[in-house]
């Protein structure tokens, strides 16, 4: 028999046949990946066990995770190719820095505050980054574990690039942010963002955990220390990390727009879903204001608030996601 | 630019007392692994790639590049076509037990992520879940493009969805080390064994054939994983060397148990590959030679060097890598439509060869094969249930593979009774493996379980439609019997 005779009408994956348009990569590259999701394990193990009960209890419920769709179609391959060319941006911003003098124009001021933030920011990125893993490894569907691991590497893409602006400043300015760690863990500003951060890490519910994090806490966070700094830097005559911060921002632009792809499908397979995600965000809402609002006056300028813009974008997120906004 | 090394330990050196949550309620015992110790302990934890995001992406969209330009060159079905039919179904078992595990390994990787004691090695465990994730995405991006030209293909997606006997054994291993396990026994049975330890012989081994079978898409595409699992493999020793510092015991028992679980795993896969399916004119080494010179001394190095024993089954271990594959690959010939790949049958020049590199135990299999050949001579060609069995076979209670271990002479299945239920096993280290943890292993019910209990058939037609085997799809003699040497030696 030679090979061209078993050749059949089967076109794609098994579990793709019904697919009435041809398998884009990321149908054919994410789909159907997690095996074990209604058989279950063969073997029994406290991890295991762990992962199996935080989904059986998760009061998120839907029919058919694997119809969940990451908005971007984001593959391994679209992934490095797009934060490569990102990456490559900022490589360029950052060494202009080296080639202009540019922190020696850095003023005294800018530097007393931003190394208040630089230092100590790595602390909580890092652990937004743990979260963000978290929920990916205990997520009912492949295409939610990616855009959760993908959302972690997003951290540690800020984590990292705020490390490195951080020494580099410090090539000028010897003492620039040498305390960041004593800052995060005793500093009372940053006290109610660590006791948030601290919380969501022991958020094992992964419904939960995702609400507090994409819905209410990471908005706010992305908000303040990468839009608000933004702004706050072009006033203080840091361009470079103006353009640096937009750059990181566009990451935390893909985190909203997949979950709010993520909520919207919870909603539309079941209503109930929406008052589970509401009530976890009333939940977390006082403990995100309180995260926040030590740093708000640092970011204020005249006639406008950002305790109202940062709630503002969470309300949007919300409501564009089909659940009711809060009042600021 | 700022070297790495000048600012990069400001953001992997990034842990912190916790004030408003107790340490053991971040890392409980159960999920981030045994002995518990206190962050103190794993301050200095480190690895020495210490890959940056920048670096990391920059890499990474290089070698995608480098893949797809390859995949669009020669990845295409008239590609594959030109290929010996022998290396295609290799391919095929290699493509189902890939991609679906690899994607396995993404979910133990963020669970290492998240739990790992240390956040250099929760980031550099986070690398690994994306360079996971591309090694399950690059098999099903190629093999997708077969599928129309052979369904068994499809089986680089479904095998891991399927109640096949082979499918429930590689979930019996891969839940267990891939899905799992915590940080630490990850570390060690995957990070320390099973990727330092044997995927040489992958990446060093297979890659050689399939540069010698002219399959440059399959060369390419182990040779570009091999650079990412050569990175985060570094995970292990690290973790390893904290367990042996402060439980040598239990540091011995992982190793002895996944060397034995991952060397089972290998054994099928990459023995039948080397010694069966890659054609004889493209065989460089045996699967005996590449394992002594790929993961024996290297693993033996590794292991005195961390003041760790050999595992205690070592002579047996040794044994095993002169008869084990060729047990195992007999049984499945002979029960090769329980499978999705096609068998080739060693001819004259093949049992030449295997008498030459496998002298002392080769006599006992040549008799097997001449009967097999003997069948084939008396069906003639096309009749495959002519050199096939019939009934059900039994299974390891430990690692599900048929109960192949010892020599067709001595077979070394162990018994034993526990409460009312007796366990069958393929030797003493798949027993000593489910005694030390009964309450992990104890409640799978194998495929013959299964039948007993009504959940499976007992007819071996109807265990196939179980099995999600079709006729299309079920395994056969590669050349259903027509070789031309079967004619030229006939008489």
């Amino acid at each position: 028999m030679g090979l061209w005779e078993i050749m059949t009408a089967q076109r794609t994956w098994w579990h793709l046949e019904g697919l009435k348009k041809k398998p884009s990569d990321y149908d054919i590259s994410t789909s159907k990946l997690l095996y074990y999701t209604n058989r279950g394990f063969e073997v029994h193990t406290p991890s295991g066990e762990w992962l199996l009960t935080q989904q059986k209890n998760c009061p998120l419920q839907v029919t058919d995770w694997e119809q969940f769709r990451d908005p971007r179609e984001t593959t391994y391959t679209k992934y490095t190719m797009l934060q490569n060319e990102k990456e490559i941006y900022v490589d360029g911003l950052l060494r202009s820095v080296d080639e202009t003098g540019y922190d020696q124009r850095l003023t005294p001021q800018w530097l007393a505050t931003l190394s208040g933030i630089l230092g100590p920011i790595l602390y909580p990125t890092h652990g937004l980054q743990m979260i963000a893993a978290y929920v990916g490894h205990i997520a009912p569907s492949g295409r939610l574990v990616v855009t959760c691991a993908l959302q972690a590497a997003d951290e540690m893409r800020r984590t990292q690039r705020f490390a490195y602006r951080l020494r580099q400043i410090q090539i000028t300015h010897p003492k620039f942010a040498q305390s960041g760690k004593a800052l995060w863990q005793e500093d009372p500003m940053w006290q109610p963002m660590r006791m948030a951060i601290e919380k969501l890490l022991v958020t094992y519910a992964w419904g939960e955990t995702i609400t507090a994090l994409n819905l209410v806490l990471k908005p706010a966070f992305d908000a303040l220390f990468l839009t608000q700094l933004a702004c706050l830097a072009e006033r203080s005559g840091d361009e470079i990390l103006t353009k640096v911060l937009a750059s990181l921002e566009e990451d935390t632009r893909w985190h909203r727009e997949w979950m709010q792809a993520f909520v919207t499908f919870c909603i539309t397979e079941s209503p109930k879903n929406a008052m589970f995600v509401q009530s976890w965000i009333e939940k977390w809402v006082p403990i995100c204001d309180a995260a926040i609002a030590p740093f708000l006056s640092l970011f204020e300028t005249k006639g406008a608030s950002v305790r109202t813009s940062v709630r503002q974008l969470q309300n949007k997120l919300w409501r564009e996601a089909g659940l009711e906004g809060i009042s600021a | 630019m700022l070297k790495r090394d000048d600012w990069l330990d400001l953001a992997r050196k990034l842990d912190w007392d916790f004030s408003y949550v107790e340490e053991r309620e971040v890392f409980p015992e159960e999920i981030s692994g045994s002995p518990w110790l206190t962050a103190e302990t794993w301050k200095d934890w480190d690895e020495p790639y210490r890959t940056s995001y920048t670096e990391y992406v920059k890499n990474q969209s290089i070698k995608e590049a480098s893949v797809h330009a390859v995949r669009d060159a020669v990845g295409k079905v008239e590609d594959f076509q030109k290929h010996d039919p022998s290396w295609i179904n290799g391919l095929k078992l290699h493509a189902a037990t890939l991609a679906l595990a690899e994607f396995a390994a993404v979910v133990g990787n963020l669970r290492a992520a998240r739990f790992g004691r240390d956040s250099a090695w929760r980031t550099t465990a986070l690398l690994g879940a994306l360079d996971e994730l591309r090694h399950a995405q690059i098999p099903l991006l190629i093999m997708h493009e077969l599928v129309r030209w052979d369904p068994q293909f499809d089986w680089t997606h479904k095998f891991f969805h399927t109640n096949n006997w082979i499918a429930i054994a590689g979930r019996h291993l891969v839940d267990e080390l891939l899905i799992t396990s915590d940080p630490m026994e990850f570390a060690v049975g995957t990070n320390f064994v099973f990727e330092t330890g044997f995927t040489n012989l992958q990446f060093i081994g297979l890659s050689t054939m399939a540069h010698a079978a002219g399959d440059r898409m399959f060369e390419k595409m182990v040779k570009s994983i091999q650079t990412d699992e050569a990175r985060h493999a570094q995970i292990g020793h690290p973790v390893l060397q904290k367990i042996i510092a402060h439980d040598p015991k239990r540091a011995q028992y992982l190793v002895d148990k996944w060397f034995w679980r991952n060397w089972l795993f290998f054994a099928v896969i990459t023995g039948f590959s080397m010694d069966y399916l890659t054609p004889l004119k493209h065989r460089t080494q045996s699967f005996k030679e590449f394992m002594q010179e790929w993961v024996l001394d290297q693993f033996k190095r590794s292991l005195e060097e961390m003041g760790l024993a050999l595992p205690w089954y070592w002579q047996q271990f040794l044994d095993a890598i002169d008869t084990y594959h060729h047990m195992v690959y007999a049984s499945a010939y002979t029960y090769r439509a329980t499978t999705w790949f096609n068998f080739a049958l060693p001819g004259p020049e093949e049992r030449t060869w295997l008498q030459e590199k496998y002298a002392k135990t080769w006599p006992l299999f040549d008799p097997i094969w001449e009967q097999i050949t003997n069948r084939w001579r008396k069906s003639g060609p096309g009749v495959e249930w002519y050199t096939h069995g019939a009934t059900p076979v039994t299974f390891c209670n430990l690692c599900q593979l048929v109960l192949c271990g010892g020599s067709p002479e001595r077979n070394s299945a162990e018994v034993i009774t526990r409460g009312a239920r007796k366990y069958v096993f393929c030797s003493k280290p798949c027993r000593w493996i489910f005694e030390s943890e009964p309450e992990r292993y104890e409640h799978h019910k194998d495929v013959v379980m299964r039948i007993l209990s009504g959940e499976a058939p007992g007819n071996l037609f109807e265990l196939l439609r179980y099995f999600d085997l079709t006729p299309s799809i079920w395994g056969k003699d590669v050349a259903g019997g027509r070789y031309p040497w079967m004619q030229l030696s006939k008489g």
